[in-house]
């Protein structure tokens, strides 16, 4: 079962019934149970262990946590014990405490690296066996990856390191641990949600509001609408392109626009469906975008676009590179060698191009994701050490910084900037991506851009009007959303117009989606990290 | 309170910092930016900003920096 099925929505409507029809203190015990029959529909019973075991490891290592901090303050309070034993016992369980996180860390994380890397390796043995003329072949199936490993691990590492660092108290209950973990809207892709956040949220004894109902419902169908008008129709030209063979140069300058597009269609119509099935329930889901293709810098796209997994990567890699004693006395040794505005420098390359490398390995383990975290690592260190030479540039120039038209400029430049790094991995590997810029640079044949050649690679001329008229649709609504509430502005008018809305939404959901032979509602890009 | 408003100038000018009550959560403030403010402020005052205090609120005002740095200094 997918989000974008039939049957998901059949499943939400039962869970929603269940939910409000039992009293309010055990409705926590319905998501539970919804959310453990959801994942088996969506995978297979055989993940759900993995799932259960990761919880629960992280629930009693961080109870451990606490109890430890329990345990020392006791023992300092007992009479008699003068300074130097105080010392000695807060180093003791310092220790105690590290060690125990260690241990947790290297499980969930260890666990993450062999399903993510066990592919890698496999092929590299079996290229190892062939060298010696031994056919060796492993069966893939045999490799055990979770649905939402990467998500569900990471929101639990989180929650982890929040208590070790006397964030927030930690969670005394195993199933509402495991409610966080596993809660239906955002296992398989995210938000990775905080659990002083989410935890919360569940724990709120959630009362029915029709408002939460339509609202939530609004935003499933303007996801629906995202993934099936938009994402899977430009899908179609994608793969088609996309397929390790060479087209002209006119064409993959196309596709690697449509390409962006389609993924952040995808990605972000995703997250409005479940963002949106949980506003139904009442639970208040984090955000994952905002509007990303109006950043005016790549530092500030990776602020709009998959927020929680940046946010993620800021609080738990780079803040923690940024400030270690480590890279602290690297700091102080620097500033003794080199000039203040080096040191800077190193300061900011060394945690950002670690947080990017580990980024690109999370989202895949091959050669190009490590190209693609090289990217964004120098192309933000490069941001932040010019930043002085780039403001007097445009001084110089007599740029208006605050002009319309120059914010249009920085917009653009910084969706190339994307389109850049998209085309690292879109194509497949670096051979493939190497072969699209040597058509681009080589074999343009820019006049296939103005004769009907583009109409075939799996799209017609009425699917670019369908296209061009929903992604005007989402550009309308985008801007709107910038300056006002839109769904509030839809509610201001009247229920007459809302309620038309919401049909002509599900009309056109049902009418222009691409249902068509080869469709597979159930691969959602970011599903498979 | 006077010295940080002078570090903050110092990293971001052109801000009414004295004034300003979400310097992270605003975005006034980027991530490089506070790890420059981090580094400003330990050799300032002499302390050593843990993870555990890593936190918005920790740096969302002035009179909020200021209550960390006490807090630390006293620990």
């Amino acid at each position: 079962m997918t989000v974008v099925s039939g049957a998901f929505l059949l499943f939400l409507l039962i869970t929603i019934g269940i939910y409000y029809a039992c009293p309010v203190q055990y409705r926590w015990q319905v998501l539970l149970a919804a959310s453990l029959v959801f994942y088996v529909l969506a995978g297979k019973w055989q993940f759900l262990p993995c799932v259960l075991l990761t919880a629960f490891v992280v629930w009693s290592g961080a109870l451990r946590l606490s109890n430890l901090d329990d345990e020392l303050k006791t023992k300092l309070k007992e009479p008699g014990v003068d300074k130097q034993r105080k010392k000695d016992l807060r180093a003791t369980y310092k220790s105690l405490r590290k060690r125990t996180l260690i241990g947790v860390l290297v499980l969930c994380i260890g666990a993450l690296c062999v399903t993510k890397f066990s592919g890698v390796v496999i092929s590299a043995l079996e290229g190892i066996a062939s060298i010696y003329s031994q056919g060796v072949h492993v069966d893939p199936t045999i490799l055990l990856m979770p649905l939402g490993i990467s998500y569900y691990t990471f929101s639990t590492v989180g929650y982890l390191l929040d208590v070790y660092w006397h964030r927030y108290p930690c969670e005394q209950s195993y199933p509402r641990f495991l409610l966080y973990t596993i809660y239906f809207p955002h296992i398989l892709q995210g938000p990775i949600s905080r659990y002083n956040r989410l935890g919360a949220s569940l724990k709120l004894d959630a009362h029915f509001d029709e408002r939460n109902l339509v609202h939530g419902g609004e935003r499933i169908i303007w996801g629906f609408f995202k993934k099936l008008v938009i994402a899977d129709r430009l899908n179609l030209m994608v793969t088609t392109v996309y397929n390790g063979e060479p087209h002209a140069g006119s064409i993959f300058l196309v596709v690697m626009v449509l390409d962006a597009l389609m993924i952040y269609m995808d990605f972000s119509g995703y997250m409005e469906i479940v963002c949106g099935a949980s506003q139904m329930l009442g639970v208040e889901l984090e955000e994952n975008f905002n509007h990303p293709f109006f950043s005016r810098s790549v530092a500030e796209f990776w602020r709009r676009w998959h927020m929680t997994l940046g946010g993620w990567f800021k609080d738990y890699v780079y803040y923690p590179v940024s400030v270690s004693s480590w890279m602290k006395k690297l700091n102080r040794k620097n500033a003794q060698r080199f000039s203040k505005r080096v040191t800077r420098v190193i300061s900011v390359a060394i945690p950002c191009l670690i947080t990017w490398m580990l980024t690109g390995l999370w989202h895949g383990t091959g050669p190009n994701y490590v190209c693609w975290g090289i990217y964004y690592g120098v192309l933000i260190t490069i941001s932040v050490a010019f930043q002085e030479e780039f403001e007097q540039l445009d001084e110089h120039l007599g740029i208006n910084v605050e002009s319309r038209s120059w914010k249009l400029f920085q917009m653009l430049r910084t969706f190339c900037i994307f389109v850049g790094g998209r085309v690292l991995t879109s194509p497949g590997n670096l051979a493939n991506t190497a072969m699209v810029f040597r058509n681009i640079f080589f074999n343009l044949q820019p006049w296939q851009w103005f004769d009907d050649s583009i109409w075939t690679y799996g799209l017609t001329r009425d699917d670019g009007h369908i296209l061009f008229i929903s992604l005007l649709v989402v550009l309308v609504v985008s801007i709107m959303q910038e300056r006002m509430s839109v769904r509030d502005e839809i509610d201001r008018r009247g229920t007459l117009f809302k309620w038309a809305l919401i049909y002509i939404g599900i009309i056109v959901v049902i009418v222009f989606g691409v249902y068509g032979p080869g469709y597979d509602a159930a691969k959602f890009i970011y599903m498979q990290y | 309170m006077d010295r940080i408003i002078e570090i903050l100038s110092s990293i971001k000018s052109g801000v009414d910092f004295a004034n300003e009550d979400q310097i992270v959560s605003g975005g006034i403030l980027d991530s490089i930016d506070i790890t420059e403010l981090i580094t400003a402020l330990e050799e300032e005052f002499d302390i050593e900003i843990g993870m555990e205090y890593m936190e918005n609120e920790n740096f969302d005002s002035v009179e909020a920096i200021w209550d960390m740095v006490q807090e630390l200094q006293e620990a």
